[in-house]
């Protein structure tokens, strides 16, 4: 028993260093989504599981499944359909960016992660938004929001019936 | 005639009965104050304790309880985080400063922080205050300890004097670093947080004192003495979390999510401001109750005074007639029992409210001091103002319904009276 002692510990060590990275939570249905505002930048980030955006999480293997990414993809750039912001405080997209996120190793879920960068000539005016997620896609039931603000930081969860949040 | 003042006399004539029905009262509304006034205050106080701090980074666990561990030391220690991670932190492009807090020594009750001299430059408060030194100034030398405004009063130190810190968090320490003692440099002026009831101290002089120390204890025939110590360099392997500041609010969330992916250790990054709102989303349902019960003993105690009112009325069916025969009308005799009722509720609500503070000034030092909590017993909140008037609206409308039944019965039912 005693020499197993060293490939006990190894394999011990093994472990603890594969689970030191926790997977992130993965529920369909529920989409992340944070937004920070400072000066005149908005950054907004969308966390989107693959199953509401495409209605299948493997990784894509037929030419039917990459035209479905493609798709999802075309609909979240389109920054002013995914979030409205207050009309006076005059914000323009700067920058859209949409990937799928690297899966972790072993994991079956696919996960994308959508990024808007604003600018506001008038952010004192901004007041919150509104999102068109739940349109855009329906299977979606919740969008779990944060945000950072002069306001203060907030959280708040939306849904189809109620997709308006103010800082 | 005038009403209220033979209102009055009536409820005075029955003085012990209406004196209990007060105080039935009065401990509803004690209940129902005290219930919405420590929910109120424990959130503000809670929120206006760490006002600066972009993130706080600890081991993985709960975010609650990393928040009220390292913030407010409620709670069950957390794990450290290893003195590399903080370093290479530290680094990142995105952090303009960072604070690391260690804890788990204490002094007589009082927690023992062991931190930098960033501490007292970013620690932020209330709306954006710095601390500031009553007298003194921060640590510099390995064995300086800073005291909280609190503490320092408590035990009655003064710049200068030298303190024992003990191994633990107890009270009462039988491992006592009596060795390496500390002379305090500093005291802060009182912030009403926890920082009040705190021991600052450099985290090399929290390395220094258990140098020598294995497992918890003192190695014996190995004990290094406080000018040996001096000689060593010291560097901490583990903080218990770290308080970040960040360049720019825009990254806030890429550098907590970078945190939580941190290859090296298990870490979490939580944002103080929505950790506190998680833990009230968590604690709303408990709140809602211990109002609805306290709404409840409200209503036992105006059930009371209608019990009394109503059990009343036989008893003075001969006062009633007597009064109609005098040429009462029988909305005055009306208008009379709803003086009772409403007066009654008054001075229930009153010696309530009297009641509720008696208790906060009695217990108010101690809850602070257990828990780090500020609650202000002045002045009352609108809300509160609310409630009482809506106990008092419920007293007179429960007022009306002895006295419909005067309204309608005094003249004949008191004449015709048999014995």
């Amino acid at each position: 028993m005693k020499k197993h002692i060293p490939t006990l510990a190894c394999l011990l060590t093994l472990t603890i260093t594969a689970s030191l990275r926790a997977e992130p939570a993965h529920e369909h249905g529920i989409a992340h989504l944070q937004v920070a505002l400072e000066g005149q930048a908005l950054r907004a980030d969308f966390d989107l599981p693959g199953m509401d955006l495409l209605g299948f999480e493997h990784a894509p293997a037929s030419a039917a499944d990459e035209a479905a990414v493609v798709a999802a993809g075309t609909k979240m750039r389109d920054a002013a359909a995914v979030l409205v912001l207050t009309p006076a405080a005059q914000c323009s997209v700067e920058k859209v960016d949409f990937r799928a996120e690297k899966p972790e190793p072993g994991s079956v879920h696919m996960d994308f992660v959508a990024s808007y960068s604003f600018r506001c000539v008038q952010p004192a005016e901004l007041r919150g938004f509104k999102t068109g997620i739940f349109t855009l896609f329906p299977t979606l039931t919740e969008l779990a929001v944060e945000s950072q603000s002069p306001a203060g930081v907030r959280a708040q969860k939306l849904s189809g019936g109620s997709p308006d949040y103010a800082f | 005639m005038n009403l209220l003042r033979l209102a009055a006399k009536s409820v005075w004539n029955r003085r012990l009965t209406a004196a209990l029905v007060v105080l039935s009262i009065a401990i509803g509304v004690a209940l129902l104050l005290g219930v919405e006034r420590l929910r109120t205050q424990a959130r503000a106080s809670f929120s206006q304790t760490l006002t600066g701090t972009d993130l706080i980074v600890g081991a993985r666990g709960g975010p609650v309880n990393l928040l009220l561990y390292s913030v407010f030391r409620i709670g069950d220690a957390t794990n450290n985080i290893k003195w590399r991670t903080v370093e290479a932190l530290a680094s990142w492009p995105d952090v303009a400063w960072q604070v690391p807090l260690s804890l788990g020594d204490s002094h007589r009750g009082y927690r023992v922080l062991g931190t930098s001299a960033a501490y007292f430059e970013h620690y932020r408060y209330g709306a954006q205050r710095q601390l500031a030194f009553a007298n003194g100034v921060a640590f510099g030398a390995l064995f300086d300890t800073v005291l909280g405004a609190e503490a320092a009063a408590r035990l009655n130190y003064r710049v200068g004097d030298r303190i024992i810190l003990s191994h633990g968090a107890g009270k009462v320490s039988f491992r006592e670093h009596a060795d390496k003692p500390f002379t305090v440099v500093g005291i802060l002026a009182p912030t009403g947080t926890p920082v009040d009831r705190t021991v600052h101290v450099s985290l090399e002089g929290i390395e220094a004192v258990h140098v020598d120390w294995v497992a918890g204890a003192p190695l014996p025939g190995h004990t290094l003495s406080a000018e040996q110590v001096l000689a060593l360099k010291l560097v901490p392997k583990s903080v218990t979390a770290v308080l970040i500041g960040l360049k720019s609010k825009l990254s806030v969330f890429n550098v907590q999510r970078a945190i939580n992916d941190y290859r090296d250790e298990p870490l979490l990054a939580i944002l103080p401001g929505l950790t506190l709102q998680q833990l009230w989303d968590l604690l709303s349902i408990g709140e809602q109750t211990l109002l609805a019960i306290s709404g409840l003993a409200v209503g036992c105690g105006l059930m009371v005074m209608l019990t009394a009112l109503i059990t009343g009325l036989n008893e003075r069916r001969r006062e009633m007639a007597i009064l109609r025969a005098l040429g009462a009308h029988p909305w005055q005799i009306f208008s009379m029992l709803i003086g009772e009722a409403l007066l009654l509720s008054l001075c229930g609500v009153l010696a309530g409210f009297v009641l509720l503070q008696a208790v906060l000034w009695l217990a108010l030092p101690v809850l602070g001091g257990q828990t780090g909590l500020t609650i202000a017993s002045w002045p009352p909140s609108v809300r509160e103002l609310e409630m009482l008037m809506w106990v008092l609206t419920a007293g007179v409308m429960g007022g009306a319904l002895p006295a419909f039944r005067v309204y309608r019965l005094s003249l004949a039912d008191g004449l015709t009276l048999r014995i």
